[in-house]
């Protein structure tokens, strides 16, 4: 029975530690952000980058990846309701942007995935 | 041997063998921690594999039967945001111009309508609503210039600037106007429920939707 036990613990941990191994994005740059605020991620091989306007109101909001040397990933800012999202074919390092282009006050997030990849 | 003996050492040993594996399966899943996320990307919808109704109902795009020229190569293979399945997708053609996508999908979705473009440097954009949304005439992408760079990053979004103004309307619609911030006004035909432009500065978009009337939504 304490055998059992042990290898029913360690499969309980083994999915503990898989969890975090599979983990594919990031969220970055979670908060407030003012009419024209913008702000920016981590360095990933991006395979998407996405935008969230996090209060649910559809308002416009931003996005663009850009690359070590700051420059944006063609053709530039994409500009959405509500969310957007951009897919990278994921052998470059970049960045992402998101950016409020509505005129109030925003809840945002952006999301990096790394690791799986959209269409 | 106790019973409540027995229990606290099965207990134990459960934990102690649980730690173990995740201390163990932590570091032999690799070097670099993981990275800290605080939410997960939205909840993944299951891919849809027939085309919505009320979608079919209010696009005619998605009630003409697909075309060769309607599949698109993926970046990675898959189900797009929201359950969209691009096997559904139809293309529709858009003029060209420095920022327009080489190619423009309307792309059905779980519960949502997508737009998907395609752009020369291999990446793709998708832009959904709900089909409530879409229906209305809310699914509007607007795609700017980067602008110069400032600190090692490109300035924001330039809203005063020439810009790549698409959008998908409903059956009925058969024009838009695109109102300027600095005045005057065009008029863009739409063309199997889309509608395409490049445009100085666009401020508002306004159309007649059939039933509902006059309709305007601020540019993106």
């Amino acid at each position: 029975m304490l055998l059992a036990l042990a290898l029913a613990g360690a499969l309980v941990g083994f999915l503990v530690a898989s969890q975090h191994a599979s983990a594919t994005w990031t969220n970055y740059c979670i908060g407030w952000q003012p009419s024209g605020g913008e702000c920016e991620g981590p360095a990933h091989n991006l395979t998407a980058d996405l935008v969230y306007d996090d209060t649910g109101s559809g308002s416009w909001v931003c996005e663009v990846a850009v690359d070590r040397y700051g420059n944006g990933v063609s053709p530039g800012w994409a500009c959405g309701g509500g969310q957007t999202e951009e897919c990278y074919p994921g052998w470059q390092t970049l960045r992402g942007l998101i950016y409020n282009a509505s005129p109030y006050w925003l809840y945002m997030n952006g999301t990096e995935v790394y690791n799986q990849g959209c269409p | 041997m106790s019973r409540s003996s027995l229990a606290f050492r099965a207990v134990a040993v459960l934990v102690v063998s649980a730690g173990i594996a995740a201390v163990v399966g932590t570091l032999t899943a690799g070097s670099s921690s993981p990275p800290p996320f605080t939410r997960s990307i939205p909840a993944t919808r299951p891919e849809i594999h027939a085309i919505a109704p009320a979608e079919s109902a209010f696009f005619a795009v998605l009630r003409r039967p697909r075309r060769p020229g309607d599949s698109f190569a993926t970046l990675h293979a898959g189900a797009g945001p929201l359950g969209s399945n691009p096997s559904l997708a139809r293309s529709v053609a858009v003029p060209a111009g420095a920022l327009a996508p080489r190619l423009l999908s309307v792309v059905p979705a779980n519960g949502n309508v997508c737009l998907r473009m395609l752009f020369k440097s291999g990446l793709s954009y998708w832009q959904c609503r709900t089909t409530q949304q879409a229906i209305g005439g809310a699914l509007i992408v607007g795609l700017r210039p980067t602008g110069a760079l400032h600190g090692g990053r490109p300035t924001a979004p330039p809203r005063i600037s020439s810009q790549f103004i698409v959008g998908l309307v409903p059956d009925g619609v058969s024009a838009v106007t695109i109102h300027g911030a600095r005045g005057g006004a065009r008029t863009v035909v739409v063309r199997s429920n889309i509608y395409a432009t490049t445009t100085f500065a666009p401020k508002t978009i306004s159309f007649r939707l059939p039933g509902r009337g006059a309709t305007t939504y601020p540019a993106p």
